[in-house]
């Protein structure tokens, strides 16, 4: 079953992509129309992007108001490292896409800036982890700093876009062939998700129980 | 009314405990100190300020937010390291409520952040020789403490987690910074505006949008605080 949930995810993916290059029409309106179908890549990864972060918030959450378990710890860790992953991804289509349409990599658009704010945030999240030696300090302190960034930083869409011009084309209308393309590609990219932070998370609790072991043997 | 008594004693013990080694303020005059003699120096060449006097005002607005997250980030984080360092936070637990400690701590550093910003500003706007004319004072004033209250309450919230780690010099900024962005941004544009940038009359109006943000900012920051901090003090 498993398995052939995983060739399935494979074939979806290959297919999605495929349609991107091979099945979507150009769109007049961009200045490169061929390379519009970028948008097909980089929408999903923003969408896991923010489904990941919801989760790193939530399960952070989960361990500080249901008895501190070390899993849901490791379940937050877990959605914020596959977070970044898919922040990169974002960003590296993003810029590319905004070479070839507007000329340059990187514009300090408000989209950009967003997205380059949650990597910061990321990256002090990692590296104050890394700074805390005992696993329930480092549990709660981290969890804490998940969920501020997480109240403040929806302050970002509010206020950037209100200081700085924006090139992110505003209600773009996409034609039902980028709509299909566009939610197949996200429902596979959840997927494959949903399969890393599955996989990360039995690592993390195979780790667990063995420190567990460990620690029983010490006595 | 306990809370607010527990609060306020937190508060004068802050303040008491910092006038008698007084580290963390001549840390944080001195740096502002270095700070503005190297803006003078660096921006200054034999025929006086090198920056045109149009745009002198976006200029000092910049500086000015740059000079208050850094010295924020060297004077407030001693805020909990040294309740931990001294072995004193036991004692503070037994003493007041989670949230009377932050509100206190917050308190203490706000007041020391508006004193250096009313410190900083003139002699800032003085080095760069902004024009006094087109400035709106009041605009300024509102601008400078609410952005300051904003600034205390996430570096009074970031450096109670900092404080468990053991890398403490360098990550305090970067924890705040990211969260901070929606504030600096608000915060450059209202001085810009109370400094007379495309507003030669010195209008309040220019910058009411810009004090919306703070006011809302602040708000969130320290209610997200209050909530939040229990879980790290509580433990």
């Amino acid at each position: 079953m498993a398995t052939f949930a995983k060739y399935l995810l494979g074939v979806w993916v290959a297919a999605c992509v495929a349609g991107t290059f091979l099945w979507l029409r150009e769109v007049p309106t961009f200045p490169d129309p061929q390379l519009a179908r970028i948008v097909a890549l980089h929408l999903p990864n923003a969408m896991v992007v923010m489904v990941a972060s919801i989760m790193a918030g939530a399960f952070g959450w989960r361990y500080l108001t249901r008895g501190r378990r070390p899993l849901d710890d490791a379940r937050s860790k877990t959605a914020a490292v596959l977070a970044v992953l898919f922040c990169l991804l974002t960003t590296v289509t993003g810029s590319v896409f905004a070479k070839v349409q507007w000329g340059a990599y990187w514009n300090w658009d408000p989209k950009q800036i967003c997205i380059f704010i949650l990597l910061l945030i990321y990256a002090a999240y990692f590296v104050l982890r890394g700074g805390i030696e005992d696993p329930d300090r480092r549990g709660t302190i981290a969890a804490v700093y998940v969920l501020f960034a997480a109240v403040m930083t929806p302050l970002l869409g509010y206020v950037v876009p209100k200081y700085l011009p924006s090139l992110h084309p505003a209600n773009t209308r996409f034609d039902a062939q980028y709509h299909l393309v566009i939610w197949s590609m996200t429902a596979g990219l959840l997927g494959l998700y949903s399969w890393l932070f599955n996989l990360a998370v039995r690592q993390e609790r195979a780790q667990l129980a063995l420190d567990e072991l460990a620690f029983e043997g010490d006595f | 009314m306990r809370w607010a008594h527990e609060a306020l004693a937190v508060f004068v013990r802050e303040w008491r405990a910092e006038w008698r080694t007084r580290v963390a303020l001549s840390s944080v005059v001195l740096f502002a100190v270095v700070a503005l003699v190297l803006i003078a120096l660096s921006l200054r060449d034999k025929t006086g300020i090198v920056v045109d006097s149009d745009a002198r005002p976006s200029v000092a607005a910049a500086l000015l937010w740059v000079i208050l997250f850094f010295t924020a980030a060297t004077g407030l984080g001693r805020a909990f390291v040294q309740e931990e360092e001294r072995g004193t936070a036991l004692a503070l637990r037994l003493m007041a409520r989670g949230t009377a400690v932050w509100t206190g701590k917050f308190a203490a550093n706000a007041s020391l952040l508006l004193g250096l910003a009313a410190l900083t500003t003139p002699i800032l706007i003085g080095i760069l020789e902004t024009p006094v004319k087109s400035m709106n004072l009041w605009l300024l004033v509102c601008v400078l403490s609410l952005g300051c209250v904003g600034i205390a309450a996430v570096f009074t919230m970031t450096s109670a987690l900092v404080a468990q780690a053991s890398v403490k010099g360098g990550l305090l900024a970067a924890l705040s910074f990211p969260i901070l962005v929606p504030l600096l941004l608000a915060g450059v544009h209202g001085t810009k505006a109370a400094l007379g940038v495309g507003n030669p009359q010195g209008f309040f109006a220019p910058g009411t949008g810009d004090l919306q943000v703070l006011v809302s900012y602040a708000i969130v920051a320290v209610t997200t605080s209050l909530m939040l901090f229990d879980f790290v003090w509580n433990d």
